[in-house]
């Protein structure tokens, strides 16, 4: 479903360039659980923007569901992002002037949902995130672990094929972290595609499949292997 | 989709109070500022345009030369012309004549006041398409003592009364100055008011207030009239008004007017004379922008006075514009968030650029009904400093609304875009990683060059704010030359020695001059003057009472026998008041008793006067 090969991503600054994927390979199946770990700087975050189109590689190839996106334009990648991807962030990052409601309602407006059919739906994503009640408060009124749950029912709102998590835990104390990877874990229950980043062994041990990286590369794992025998062969 | 943008928007506005009241006020002012330009910039441009026909109506004029003098366009022309034109220009639908202005006491019972009374032809209700308040204008002017008022004179005189058929007694009321001048004296008359018309708006070149029949025998046109016909007089006495039908072709109509000057009045059509004369017809709307000071019923507009004000305006909308841009960009990274996520929930770059727009739209909105509150505020100030009538009308006039909002929107749009797409413009894998936004880059310049602009903006204006403070309190001050602190004028009264006594006795009274015309802002009185070679000079002359320039403090820079020219007679002092041309033909100090020679015109009776000092 999502497949990257040989896949490099550089910065280029007046002075220097910094090589932040070096050479990716990797293939994430329809429904799995991935995730990603490694030290900071060592890419995670840039791999993840990457898959989640939001970035693009420097150079390699990468299948998003089968379509080589490097001949996307960036209107298809729009497309493509707001038709099948759900983002989770660390820091959260609600709309401070929008309400709970409003703020899930985001994912839905630019899909152009009809109204009646995107409150029925933000309703739904609250409950499953319990925050139904808190539907008409602003993110400042609400805990770090309470907007975190917002912040995964606008991923979940759209129903995407595949949700990004990047470090969805790491702001949160270990009863609201372990509640949202119960969310998110339901979530790859029903047929949807996770790849999560984070530092914690713990939360990744609940994943499918864990693949590690250093210093922009796969080390460890399928993909990492291939990587190793790819540059073996060069 | 509107519905999350207009709420994003709103509580952004309130969430931010200081922000938004500090660009919401900026705008308000400077749109406030802006419209108040507009106001007056199309006040000036809508001139004689209140007049149904307007476009058909045209004032007869005079294009005089005179020596050693620029040419002169006075509106005025000789009375004895109207009943000429009316015979050598029979196409012509109506021709009707406006005196000059004669300051009159008009006295009801108890109130008696000074007005300008203004002779008029019964014709010219044909002409002006006045709106009539009561009364009726058909034959309004028909026998010699009816008058037609305005409706503010109505009030002023007659309160809630009916004033159709009551009557007003005339009587003399000019400035005089004792023993001097040779101004005809008005004989007292009862005039009857036959119609009150609506107060004329200030855009019209027309001053009228109490309109009466040329046909009564007192007034200049008859008196005019009364003089046999003359090829070697050409006095200016009367605005002289043609309206033409349709389909006149009026360039003809100019053309044949130098053949009628030929035929009567041929004195004056040879350009080498010293005095030389053409008639002009102008448009009546095209009158307020044609220079000219003598012979006018209102002070003129200048075209490039309008032209820099409307600049002026420009300038501050473009200030605050530029002001607006960089409060909304500034406000930038704030916003950085919030683009991430909603690209990241699929917007494209189109949505963002609009949801920007709109807000800076909105911020407009808001500035520029701010703004239309503080113009219908501050126009009523505008109107008594500027003297005029300007009305905002945006409810009256479509077009003038159109063209505010529109103008409100071009000005959102354009100082909205710029922040819109550098809104737009961020990258979510950049600001959702918490990026610095706004860091060194093009934009970065593009904003530091609207900030070097504003501020060279802001401080030219401030300078010229500056100059033009100086230069207003040097023409109010110094420039005068004039002593004129603790000075009250009197206008209107006799200058007699009764009148004297009596101000003299009011303790704190220091001193006491007279003069024909107020000391400041003196109308020039133009008569031909022969130099001592031979040469004629249009000077300009003014009749004054003893003590008059030791009354303002004016010292001569020459004075013939005494050093101080406590002046051996008044009608010595007209050669002295100040004329460029003096210096031209005399030098200031060969002037004093250089024989002088008034004549008016020349070859006619000369009046010989000796020069006894000279001012500066």
């Amino acid at each position: 479903m999502l497949k990257l090969e040989c896949l490099s991503k550089s910065y280029r600054t007046t002075e220097v360039e910094t090589l932040a994927l070096d050479d990716v390979s990797l293939s994430v199946n329809a429904g799995e659980f991935l995730a990603i770990m490694g030290p900071s700087g060592c890419g995670k975050s840039t791999l993840l923007n990457i898959l989640g189109l939001i970035d693009s590689p420097t150079s390699g190839a990468y299948w998003f569901f089968g379509e080589d996106i490097a001949r996307c334009s960036e209107e298809q990648l729009t497309l493509r992002r707001r038709a099948g991807v759900g983002f989770v962030f660390q820091s959260f990052n609600l709309i401070d002037d929008l309400n709970v409601a409003e703020n899930v309602e985001v994912a839905l407006i630019y899909r152009h949902v009809p109204l009646h059919e995107r409150r029925k739906r933000v309703a739904t994503a609250l409950e499953k995130v319990g925050l139904a009640h808190r539907a008409r408060h602003m993110p400042q009124q609400l805990s770090g672990g309470q907007q975190q749950r917002v912040a995964v029912a606008r991923a979940l709102v759209s129903e995407p094929k595949l949700i990004l998590a990047d470090e969805p835990t790491g702001n949160l104390d270990t009863a609201n972290g372990d509640a949202v990877m119960d969310m998110l874990g339901a979530v790859t229950a029903s047929g949807t595609t996770l790849v999560m980043v984070t530092h914690s062994e713990i939360y990744g041990a609940r994943a499918d499949r864990v693949v590690h990286m250093l210093d922009g590369r796969m080390t460890e794992g399928a993909a990492g292997q291939a990587a190793m025998a790819h540059a073996l062969e060069a | 989709m509107l519905r999350n943008y207009a709420i994003t928007a709103l509580r952004n506005l309130v969430r931010n109070k200081l922000y938004a009241a500090i660009n919401i006020v900026g705008l308000a002012v400077s749109f406030a500022a802006a419209l108040l330009i507009a106001l007056f910039v199309r006040d000036e441009f809508s001139y004689d345009r209140v007049f149904p026909d307007y476009q058909h109506i045209y004032l007869l004029g005079s294009e005089v030369s005179l020596p050693g003098r620029a040419k002169e366009f006075p509106d005025l022309t000789p009375a004895e012309l109207a009943p000429l034109l009316r015979n050598d220009f029979p196409a012509t639908q109506s021709i009707a004549r406006l005196g000059d202005p004669m300051s009159l006491s008009v006295k009801r019972g108890n109130m008696e006041n000074a007005e300008a009374v203004t002779w008029a032809d019964p014709n010219i209700f044909d002409v002006f398409k006045f709106k009539v308040v009561a009364g009726s204008l058909a034959d309004a002017l028909s026998e010699p003592n009816d008058i037609v008022l305005t409706q503010k004179i109505a009030w002023k005189y007659f309160g809630n009364d009916n004033p159709i058929g009551q009557t007003l007694e005339f009587g003399n009321g000019p400035a005089k100055v004792t023993g001097i001048g040779d101004q005809e004296d008005f004989m007292s008359d009862v005039f009857r008011v036959t119609a009150v018309i609506a107060d004329l708006p200030s855009n019209t070149h027309l001053d009228l207030d109490v309109i009466a029949s040329a046909r009564n025998a007192n007034s200049s046109i008859a008196r005019g009239e009364a003089r046999p016909p003359s090829q070697e007089s050409y006095g200016l006495s009367s605005y002289t008004y043609l309206k033409f039908a349709s389909g006149i072709a009026v360039d003809q109509v100019q053309n044949d007017l130098a053949d009628f000057m030929k035929r009567h009045k041929s004195r004056f059509v040879d350009p080498g004379n010293d005095l030389y004369v053409k008639l002009i017809l102008r448009p009546i709307a095209s009158l307020h922008l044609t220079p000219g000071v003598l012979g006018v019923q209102k002070p003129r507009g200048n075209i490039n006075t309008i032209y820099a004000t409307a600049a002026i305006g420009l300038l501050i909308v473009f200030a605050a514009g530029v002001n607006f841009v960089n409060l909304m960009t500034a406000r930038a990274a704030r916003r950085a968030i919030e683009v991430g996520v909603r690209k990241t929930a699929g917007a494209a770059r189109p949505h963002l650029v609009v949801q920007f727009i709109g807000e800076a739209l909105l911020y407009v909105i808001v500035g520029m009904t701010l703004a239309m509150i503080l113009a219908v505020i501050l126009l009523p100030s505008l109107n008594t400093f500027l003297d005029r009538t300007i009305e905002l009308g945006l409810l009256s006039d479509i077009r003038s609304a159109g063209f505010v909002v529109a103008f409100g929107l071009i000005v959102g749009l354009l100082a909205g875009a710029y922040p819109a797409f550098v809104l737009a413009s961020f990258r979510p894998a950049s600001v959702l990683k918490g990026a610095i936004v706004g860091q060194p880059g093009a934009s970065s310049l593009i904003r530091q060059g609207l900030v070097v602009l504003q501020f060279a903006l802001l401080i030219g204006l401030l300078i010229a704010t500056g100059v033009v403070y100086r230069q207003t309190r040097f023409a109010l001050t110094e420039a005068e030359r004039l002593d004129t602190d603790q000075v009250m004028l009197v206008m209107g009264a006799p200058c007699n020695g009764a009148l004297k006594d009596g101000l003299a006795a009011i303790p704190g009274v220091r001193g006491i001059a007279c003069s024909d015309r107020a000391a400041l802002g003196m109308t020039e009185n133009l008569g031909p003057t022969r130099a001592k070679d031979g040469t004629y000079i249009a000077m300009a002359h003014h009749m004054v009472g003893f003590g008059f320039f030791e009354f303002y403090g004016l010292k001569p820079i020459a004075a013939a026998g005494e050093a101080k020219p406590n002046l051996r007679t008044a009608v010595s002092l007209r050669t002295m008041a100040s004329s460029a041309a003096r210096t031209k033909v005399y030098g200031p100090r060969s002037f004093v008793s250089s024989p002088s020679v008034r004549a008016s015109p020349p070859k006619s009776r000369e009046n010989r006067r000796p020069a006894t000092g000279a001012m500066p």
